[in-house]
C-alpha cells in the first residue's frame, strides 16, 4: 500500500510538471542560443543553471 | 534466471518505461531532441548512481571514522578522469549541436566558503548529497523523500537572501585551464589528485590492515540488472555521462537548480510572488521561472535520473523497502534538507555542480567547495550521531 502511495506522489508531481509546462509554454529555449544572440532585440547569453547566478557564464 | 524474474518489481519497472516514454516523447515533439538527450543522460546517472551507490556521503563519513577509503579514492579517480577529458572539450565545439561547450565556472568567494561548509555538515545530518538525495528518493527512500523536499525549501530561502550573499566578498571565477593553459591546468590538478589519493591510501593503510588499492575494481558480485556494481564501474560511467552532457546540454552536469525552480514554481501556485526576489530577476532564473519546467536543462536531467534510479531499484527488487524513521532521524532529514538547499545556493552548487562539474571544468571554486565541504563534513560526522545513536 505504501508503494501505491509513494507512487501516486510521485506520479501528482510529475502532473505538475506536465500541467505547468501546458501553462507557461516555451517561450525561449535555453539550449537554444548562443553568447550574444540578439532576439527581439535583447541579448541573450548561455544558460548555466548556478546559484547565486555569478557564474562567468552568465551576463547578468 | 526465476529467481532474477521474481525479484524485479515488474509494476514499478512498468511505470518508469511508460514515464520514460512519455517524457521522451514530449521532449522531442514539443521542446527539442537536445532535451531528450540530456533526459537519457539523467537515465543513465540515475542507473549508474543507484546500481553502484555512488555517493559522497558515506565515501566521506567512512573515511573521516574509520579511514575507510574505497568511496574516496574512486572519487578521486572520477575527479581525475573527467579533469583530463573535460580539457578537451571545454571551450570547443559540441559534437551534438553547432556552438561552444562551457564550464561550470563560478566565484571564488566567501559565500562558497560558507555554503559548502553548511553543505558537507547538512549532507552528513540527513545522510545524502544532492545527487545521492535525488536518486534514493527515487527509489523508494521515504527518509530521503522528506529530505529532498525539504532540500528544495532550503534552496528556495537561499534565492531569497540572495541580495546579501551577492554582497559577500569574491575574487570572482577563477578557471585553471584560462589561468594556466590546457596542459598545465591539467598537470596540476591531476597533481593535487594524486597527493590526495596517497595521503588518503596511507591513511587507510595505517589504520587497516585489509587496505588494497584493487577493491573499487571487484566486479566478483557484479550483476548488471540487479548490482551491485563496483565504484569505478561507477566513476568511469559518471565521468562518460557527464561529458555527454556537457556535449548535449552545452555545460555540465548540474542538480540543485531545480530545486530551486521547483519550490518557487510551487510557492507561486499559492500566491507567493517570487519573480520580484533579486535572484528571479536574474536572466536564466527569471526565465525559467516563466517557461515550461520542462524547457530546463537541469529539471530535465534530474527526471532522468528519477526514472534511471526507479527502473534500476525495480529491477533490483529494491524499490521501497521500508526504513526506520524515527523523530531523531527525521529531524535530521528535515534540518539536512534545508541546510543542503541553502548551502547548495550559497556555493553555487552542490557535490555534482560544484564539486564534480567545477573540478571537471577547472574552476577553482570546485576545490574550494571540496575543502570547506569536507571539513564540513567533518564537524556533521559529530553532529550525525546525536541523531543516529
Amino acid at each position: 500500500m505504501k508503494r501505491i502511495i509513494y507512487l501516486f506522489i510521485l506520479t501528482l508531481c510529475l502532473t505538475f510538471a506536465f500541467l505547468d509546462h501546458d501553462s507557461n509554454g516555451v517561450a525561449y529555449n535555453p539550449l537554444f542560443h548562443n553568447h550574444n544572440d540578439q532576439t527581439d532585440g535583447a541579448t541573450q547569453s548561455i544558460a548555466m543553471p548556478c546559484g547565486l547566478g555569478g557564474s562567468e557564464n552568465h551576463k547578468h | 534466471m526465476n529467481t532474477l524474474v521474481k525479484k524485479i518489481d515488474l509494476s514499478v519497472f512498468i511505470y518508469s518505461i511508460i514515464g520514460t516514454l512519455v517524457f521522451s516523447y514530449l521532449l522531442v515533439s514539443q521542446i527539442s531532441h537536445r532535451h531528450l538527450y540530456v533526459f537519457l543522460i539523467g537515465i543513465g546517472l540515475g542507473v549508474s548512481l543507484y546500481h553502484a551507490s555512488f555517493g559522497f556521503t558515506g565515501g566521506w563519513r567512512n573515511f573521516i571514522e574509520r579511514r575507510e577509503s574505497s568511496s574516496l579514492r574512486a572519487q578521486i579517480i572520477m575527479l581525475g578522469l573527467a579533469v583530463i577529458l573535460f580539457s578537451f572539450f571545454i571551450n570547443s565545439n559540441s559534437w551534438i549541436y553547432q556552438g561552444k561547450m562551457i564550464g561550470a565556472v563560478a566565484p571564488v568567494s566567501l559565500s562558497v566558503v560558507i555554503g559548502s561548509f553548511i553543505f558537507g555538515l547538512a549532507m552528513q545530518l540527513a545522510g545524502g548529497c544532492g545527487s545521492g538525495t535525488l536518486f534514493t528518493a527515487s527509489s523508494g527512500n521515504g527518509k530521503m523523500a522528506i529530505t529532498l523536499i525539504f532540500f528544495m525549501i532550503g534552496s528556495l530561502v537561499g534565492t531569497y537572501h540572495f541580495d546579501f550573499w551577492r554582497l559577500a566578498p569574491s575574487l570572482g571565477g577563477i578557471s585553471l585551464l584560462n589561468e594556466y593553459g590546457k596542459v598545465n591546468s591539467v598537470l596540476l590538478q591531476l597533481s593535487i589528485l594524486l597527493m590526495l589519493y596517497y595521503v588518503v591510501f596511507k591513511s587507510d593503510q595505517k589504520q587497516n590492515s585489509n587496505f588494497s588499492h584493487f577493491d573499487i575494481f571487484d566486479f566478483t558480485n557484479f550483476k548488471l540488472f540487479k548490482g551491485p556494481w563496483p565504484l569505478i564501474l561507477g566513476s568511469v560511467l559518471l565521468v562518460f555521462f557527464n561529458v555527454l552532457m556537457l556535449q548535449a546540454a552545452g555545460h555540465p552536469w548540474g542538480i540543485t537548480f531545480a530545486f530551486s525552480l521547483w519550490a518557487a514554481k510551487i510557492v507561486q501556485l499559492i500566491g507567493i510572488d517570487v519573480s520580484s526576489w533579486a535572484f528571479w530577476k536574474l536572466s536564466y532564473p527569471s526565465t525559467a521561472l516563466e517557461n515550461s519546467i520542462l524547457a530546463d536543462p537541469t529539471t530535465v536531467s534530474n527526471l532522468g535520473i528519477i526514472f534511471g534510479a526507479l527502473a534500476a531499484s525495480a529491477l533490483a527488487g529494491n524499490f521501497f523497502k521500508a526504513s526506520l524513521i524515527n523523530r531523531k532521524i527525521l529531524i535530521a532529514a528535515i534540518l539536512g534538507g534545508f541546510l543542503m538547499g541553502y548551502g547548495a545556493r550559497l556555493s553555487f552548487g552542490c557535490n555534482v555542480g560544484a564539486l564534480f562539474s567545477g573540478i571537471a571544468s577547472g574552476s577553482l571554486h570546485g576545490w574550494v567547495w571540496f575543502l570547506f565541504a569536507f571539513l564540513g563534513s567533518m564537524v556533521g560526522v559529530r553532529f550525525r550521531r546525536v541523531f543516529y545513536s
